[in-house]
Formats: structure tokens, sequence, C-alpha cells
């Protein structure tokens, strides 16, 4: 009994999705909705993975390529295009894959470092690496992905610039 | 043993405790002039419930502190005392004092400090002056049942002996409220401390009626291990210059309370007292619009085109009813400009005494509404706005007599609605811009050339500029450092701009006109390419077809086109935003003439589609700040739409050009 609330403690659950002809996991309790892909609302200046942001139920949210982020070539979006929604650190945003395949769950020490070399992708979006069976997926930091530091330094220096000291 | 946490009511009654701080201020300031037994009264009933609040919520020394206003507000109510200068100037700063306890209420910081003893004593002092029963003797005897000073230094070798200090002091804070100094000035360098000796000396104030035996008794074990002094307090106790301050605070911690908590507000989401009729309105059109999709709903079932007509009636009752719930739900973000206002009849007492100059406020439409977020951000440049024209804009009075004007100068503080905007107007009667002054001072700046025609309009405009300080040309009150350039800066983020007018002699007006809400805003969408953008109609000027050869190219890439006989530049947005698919030709589209921070210039776009309301989203509450871009709206289809922000993109073209 206590074991088996051991195990259960030490495991969690990733949804995977195909890119690429790779799988990668994102942590299944930052995934707040998959929806079929839908054109965006292209943004002006903004990195070329930034396709645009889409109208979430009234908030605007912003949708990144994964393979574009990943520096790899754009595929045409066909019906298993899936955009994913994301929200990490209070900030919504979405992914759009390839495709969804499966919800897994991985131990805490099924759990391997990403070796330096071997993949197609920058190895700074990981937090690790498991394997099902077979298959290998890669388990993606989903912090890093519109990279929400870059975000908020930029919005603090630009409230910096523009903030008023307030009249004495 | 479960207890309920009054930690959850905190917030109420700072916010409730506040407004009653406000309410106070304003009976204070109408006593001042003259005011009746009713003011007195409304004053007292703050002060109570402020009392009681603090004492049921675990604010023993705000409840202590506003025991004595009360008292001498008691005082005031019974008629033995009559109300002059000195006691509303001492309430007036009651009143701050216990702004400031509050913040630092709020911030999970001591309450008690020395300004807010001193008060205490002060107010304790006027409260006991008049009450016949008190003699002669007892102006100089309050302090022996006041507190006493202690001053405790512990021999090098006292902590050898067993004896804590800090067990000592607690055992004082059981006798009444402490406020414990630490004195520091024989600590040794780090090299030469010895940890078993104790460096450390205290100044103890004890408030509270304690005999001089209780304290003796508590150090007792210590006599001889320490230098011991115990005195009553004077009534007034001597701000001494507070080295390391910790209230009641451990000896231990007598360094690192040093350290102030800057704990900053979490709870920052705001919140807003909504009238009950609001709601009330609201709920009623909610109804209505259930009515309404119950209606609607039998067409679902089944269409029969007969029914048409009722088909068309639903949808436009749809269609109202929405409208009226999108202003309602407005309205709730809407609050009088009053509650900005009110912060001014004391600014501009204490300002006016301050100058030695006599000035009558004149406050009209309080009652005018204003989205919250406008009404929290014009506040400051509104405070500067008046410190300048009393600093500044009004004269001493014999300079007034000379000018053959009263000796009284009155600023009007005037709000109303325009159009679709409110607009606030800053008038005084005073000597008005000093138009020469203004004039050298920018001729040094190189702001303008000699022998240039500045018209009035431009001399106003000239304080605007960045940098341009008035200090050299009038009176600067202290060095605030914050110019007109601010003031300006901070109405347009609002969506607002400011206009001076001024008479040499006559007086100035400022005139601030803002949006009514920052959450709607009328726009012009305009196609480019396969896109659709927001222009906000505030900044359209003018929209127009060019032919070809009326675009002249410049040096540098730019291209311009005569425009009311000047010549603007053309912000192809296609370019600046990158678009596909967007025609290039310039008589192919359209040139929409907009207006930003008092320049124009001409936004090419394909065609435009139409005018809306948009709502405007953050791009920020997910994304970042986008340059050129203010925020997003939600077409009809469900797609989403950029507002353009005219200002930024036209400080985008420029740096590109300069790139």
């Amino acid at each position: 009994m206590s074991d088996h609330a051991r195990s259960e403690a030490l495991q969690s659950q990733y949804l995977t999705v195909n890119l690429a002809h790779e799988e990668y996991g994102v942590d299944i309790l930052a995934v707040r909705e998959i929806r079929g892909w839908t054109p965006v609302t292209r943004i002006p200046q903004s990195p070329h993975y930034v396709l645009g942001v889409l109208n979430l139920r009234g908030a605007i949210v912003p949708v990144i390529d994964l393979r574009l982020r990943f520096g790899l070539s754009r595929e045409a979006y066909d019906a298993t295009t899936v955009t994913v929604i994301i929200t990490v650190n209070g900030r919504q945003f979405g992914v759009v894959v390839d495709a969804v395949s499966d919800v897994i769950d991985v131990a805490s020490d099924a759990l391997r470092p990403v070796p330096d070399m071997g993949t197609t992708v920058d190895t700074e979006y990981l937090k690790g690496l498991t394997s099902i069976g077979d298959r290998m997926v890669l388990l993606l930091d989903a912090d890093k992905l519109l990279q929400p530091q870059d975000a908020q330094m930029l919005e603090a220096a630009l409230n910096a610039a523009n903030d008023v000291k307030a009249v004495a | 043993m479960s207890t309920i946490s009054v930690a959850q009511f905190h917030k109420v009654f700072f916010e409730e405790s506040l407004e009653g701080l406000d309410a106070m201020e304003a009976a204070l300031l109408a006593l001042d002039e003259g005011g009746d037994a009713e003011l007195v009264h409304s004053i007292f009933r703050a002060a109570h419930s402020i009392k009681g609040g603090a004492a049921t919520f675990g604010f023993p020394e705000m409840a202590a502190f506003t025991h004595e206003a009360e008292s001498l507000l008691d005082q005031v109510r019974d008629g033995r005392r009559s109300i002059d200068k000195t006691i509303v100037e001492l309430m007036l700063r009651t009143v701050d004092c216990l702004r400031g306890m509050f913040d630092r209420a709020q911030a999970g910081q001591p309450l008690a400090d020395a300004d807010s003893e001193n008060l205490k004593q002060q107010l304790a002092a006027a409260v006991g002056h008049d009450v016949p029963a008190a003699t002669v003797k007892a102006a100089a005897k309050p302090a022996a049942s006041n507190g006493w000073i202690i001053q405790f230094r512990p021999h090098a070798g006292m902590l050898a002996g067993g004896n804590d200090p800090l067990r000592l002091l607690r055992e004082l804070a059981a006798l009444g409220q402490l406020v414990v100094e630490a004195q520091l000035d024989r600590v040794p360098t780090l090299d030469a401390l010895d940890p078993t000796e104790c460096h450390l000396g205290w100044r103890i104030e004890l408030t509270g009626a304690v005999s001089r035996d209780a304290i003796a008794a508590v150090f007792e074990w210590v006599e001889d291990e320490c230098d011991l002094s115990i005195e009553p307090r004077v009534a007034v106790a001597p701000p001494s210059a507070p080295v390391v301050e910790a209230v009641a605070a451990p000896a231990g911690a007598g360094v690192t309370a040093g350290v102030t908590r800057n704990t900053t507000s979490s709870n920052d989401a705001g919140s807003v007292r909504v009238g009950i009729d609001k709601i009330d309105s609201l709920i009623d059109l909610v109804g209505e619009l259930v009515i309404t999709q119950a209606m609607l709903d039998q067409f679902r079932e089944e269409f029969d085109p007969a029914r048409l007509s009722m088909l068309q009636e639903g949808l436009a009752h749809l269609a109202r009813h929405t409208r009226t719930l999108q202003e309602s739900v407005m309205g709730i973000r809407m609050l009088p400009i009053g509650s900005v206002f009110n912060r001014f009849p004391r600014l501009v007492r204490d300002l006016s005494q301050k100058l030695g100059k006599q000035v009558k406020l004149e406050m009209v439409g309080e009652h005018t509404e204003l989205d919250k977020t406008v009404l929290e951000k014009i506040g400051d440049p509104l405070v500067h706005l008046v410190r300048n024209a009393i600093d500044h804009g009004l004269e001493m009075p014999e300079k007034r007599r000379a000018a053959g004007k009263s000796d009284v100068g009155t600023l009007r503080l005037e709000a109303f609605h325009r159009g679709g905007s409110i607009v606030v107007e800053i008038v005084d009667d005073g000597a008005g811009l000093n138009r020469e002054a203004i004039i050298a001072k920018a001729l040094q700046k190189g702001l303008i050339k000699s022998g240039d025609d500045i018209s009035d309009e431009a001399v106003g405009d000239l304080i605007f500029q960045p940098g341009f300080s008035t200090a050299a040309v009038t009176t600067d009150l202290s060095g605030r450092g914050v110019g007109m350039d601010v003031v300006r800066r901070n109405v347009v983020d609002l969506g607002g701009n400011v206009a001076i007018k001024s008479r040499a002699g006559m007086g100035t007006t400022f005139t601030i006109t803002l949006p009514l809400t920052l959450a709607i805003i009328d726009g012009l969408s305009a196609a480019v390419g396969d896109e659709c953008y927001i222009v906000p109609l505030v900044s359209i000027v003018e929209s127009i077809q060019l032919p070809a050869d009326a675009v002249r190219s410049v040096t540098g890439g730019g291209e311009l086109f005569r425009f009311r006989g000047e010549y603007l530049p053309i912000v192809r947005l296609h370019q600046q935003f990158g678009c596909a698919n967007a025609r290039q030709n310039i008589e192919d589209g359209l040139v929409i003439v907009v207006e930003a921070d008092g320049s124009q210039v001409g936004l090419y776009v394909d065609e435009l589609i139409g005018q809306q309301q948009a709502v405007v989203k953050s791009l920020e509450a997910n994304y970042r700040r986008v340059e050129g871009i203010s925020g997003a709206t939600i077409l009809a289809d469900g797609s989403v739409a950029l507002i353009i922000d005219i200002a930024g993109l036209i400080r985008l073209q420029g740096r590109r050009k300069a790139a």
C-alpha cells in the first residue's frame, strides 16, 4: 500500500506529440487544451517562430510553431496538425505540432539527462528523455519555449523606460 | 482550540479606515473655514470607528493613538473646548500619521514610530490642558504615569553570569509598550570582537502606568553588572536619532531590525465599490437577455418563414440588450472624479500657507465619472498642475493688489463631458505664462532660433518640452525633478492630451482631455494585404486617396506628400509590419492622415473596411509588448485584429529611417 502510494507520487504524466518523426513529451499539468489548427493573426516585430495570436475565448494567446522554434523546416498544416495550449507561470501560449499521440506515465527515476548531441533539437528546451518500450521520448521544458524570461525582461525594460516617477 | 483569523478582514478594515480618514480630512478642512457641530460629529465618528476597528483587529498602538485624538474630539464635541486653528492643525497631522500607520500595517511593519509617539504626547497634552481637574502640577506630572526612559548598559561580563538581556526586555515588554533602541557605539570591530562579551546597550522607552519599583525589580539581578538609569519620560519625547530602532524587539534582533522589511504589497489586484443600483440594473438587463434568448430559441426547433419578422425583432432586441449590457458593465469601472479631487483642498491649504499666498479653491463637476484606470493615473499629473498653478501661476497678495486683482487668487478645477471625452480644466487667475522668460530659456536650450516668430500657442507648447525646467523662469517649490513633459506623457499614455491657454496678467488654463474608458475604443479597420488592423479613431485626421504624382521621394528613401500646406511623411504599413500581398502603388490604396504626439503622418493602407468599436485586449498578458501595436481586439468572426499605436509607429518609422 505504502509502496504503491510512493510510486504514484514519483510519477508524472506527459502528453506526447509528434514532430518531425520524433516524439516529445509535455507535462500534462501544463496542458490546457488541444485544438485543431486554425489560422492565427500574425504579429509584427516578432521572432519567426511566433506564428501570431489567436482568440482563446476572449484571451489573446500567442502561438509558436515548434518546428520553427527548433530550427526545422515548416511542413504544410494538415488535418492532424494541432495547437496545444500550454499554461506556464500564468501565461498561456499555443504550440503547433504535427500531431498528438499519447499520454504516458514517467517515473522520475526513468528520466535520463539529455546527451549533448544526437538529436535534431537544441538541448536547452529539453529537461530530459525517457523510453517507453523501444520508443524514445524527449521531454520538453515548457517554460523555455516562449522564453518568458526574455519577454519579462523586455517588458521590465520597457516599463522602466516609460515609467514615470510619480509627481512628488 | 480553533480561532478565527481576523487577518482576512484586515483589507476591508484598511479600506474603510482610509475612507474614514479621507472623510475626517475633508471635514477638518471644512471646519477650518468655519463649520458647524455636525462636522465635529462626523470627525468624531470616523475616529471612533478607526479606534474600534484597530482594537478589534489587533493594532493596539493604533487604537491607543486614536484614543488620544478621540478624547480631544470628545471635548470639542461636548463644547468644553472650542475649535481653533491649532486643533485643526493637530488633527490634520493626526490624520497624516494614521495614514502612515495604515501604510505600515499593510506592509506588516511596526506601527508606531517617533512621529506618532510624539504626536500622541501632544494630543494627550492638549487633552489634559483644558480639563479643569488637571491642576497646574499635572502638566509636569503626567509623564510620571506615562512612561519611563531606561538606559540599560550591561557590563561586558554580564552574559557570563547567565543573565540574558533578551529575558529582561521580555519582562519589560510585559509591563507596557516598549520602544527599544539598540546602542551599537561600543561594538568593536569584528577582529576585536569577543562573542562571549556583551557590547550592546539599550535605550528603552516604556509606555504605560508602571511604577519605578516594578521596573527596578526586573533589573534586580543585574544591578551590579550594568549601568542603569530609569527616568520618567518627559511629555514630548525627544526623537533622538534612531540608530537602530525596533519596537519591542528582542535584543538579538537589534542589529538586523535596521534592515527595513520592504514588503511590497502583494494583493495589488484592487477592488471597486459598486453602487447597488448599478448592480440591480445589470441584473435586470441579464433578465432581459435571458428572455430574448428564450424567444430566439424557439427558432431552433422549427423555422417558419412566416415568423421571420419575429426573428428580426428578436435579433434587434439582442443587439440592443448586448449594447446596454456592455455599457452597464463598463459603468462598473467608472468612478466619480471627486475621489481624485478630494485630495486638493488639503494640498491647496498646505501649499498656500507655506508660500504665504491666499488661494480659493473651486471644484466643479466632481460627479463626472471616469474609468478607474484613468482615474488612478490622472491623479499625479493633476497634483503637479495644481502645485504649478499655486507655485508659479498665482502671485503673492501684494503683487495681486498692485495688478488690481483681489488678494485671494482663485484656482478652479472643473471636470465635464465633451463629446466622447472627459475634460478636466485647471484654471488660475494668476500672472499667466512668462512669455519672455520662456522664450529666453528656449533660445538658450536651442529649442527655437532667435528671430523666429513665436505664437502664444507655441510658447505654451515649449513648456511641455523635455528638460524644459521652469526653475530658472520662476521659483521652484522643491527639487521635484518632474517637468511638464512628464505630465503630458502621462496624459498621452492614457490616450488623452493636454492643452494650455494663457493670457498675461489674466491667468492660465490647462485643459486635459481624456477618453471615457480605456477598455473600448472607436476604430477604423483597415486592410493591409491579407491582414486587418484597427486604427484608433481619435488619431485619425482624414483619409485621402493620392494620385501617384502627389508623392515626392526624398533622399534616404522617405516619401512625402502635401497635405493642407504641409509636407507629411508616408508610413507604409505593409513595410513597417511586413505584411504580404499588400498593394504597392500609392494610387491603389488609401492614405490615412493620423496624428500623435503633435506630429502628423500619412498611413498607407490597402483600403478601409469600416468603423467599429473595439474591446481592447492586452497582448502583454500572454505575450509581450509589441512596438507599434497597442493591443488586440476580437472581430465579429472571432479572429484577432491588432490595434495600431500611432505614436509607437511613428517612433518605429523614425528609427528605421535612422538605421
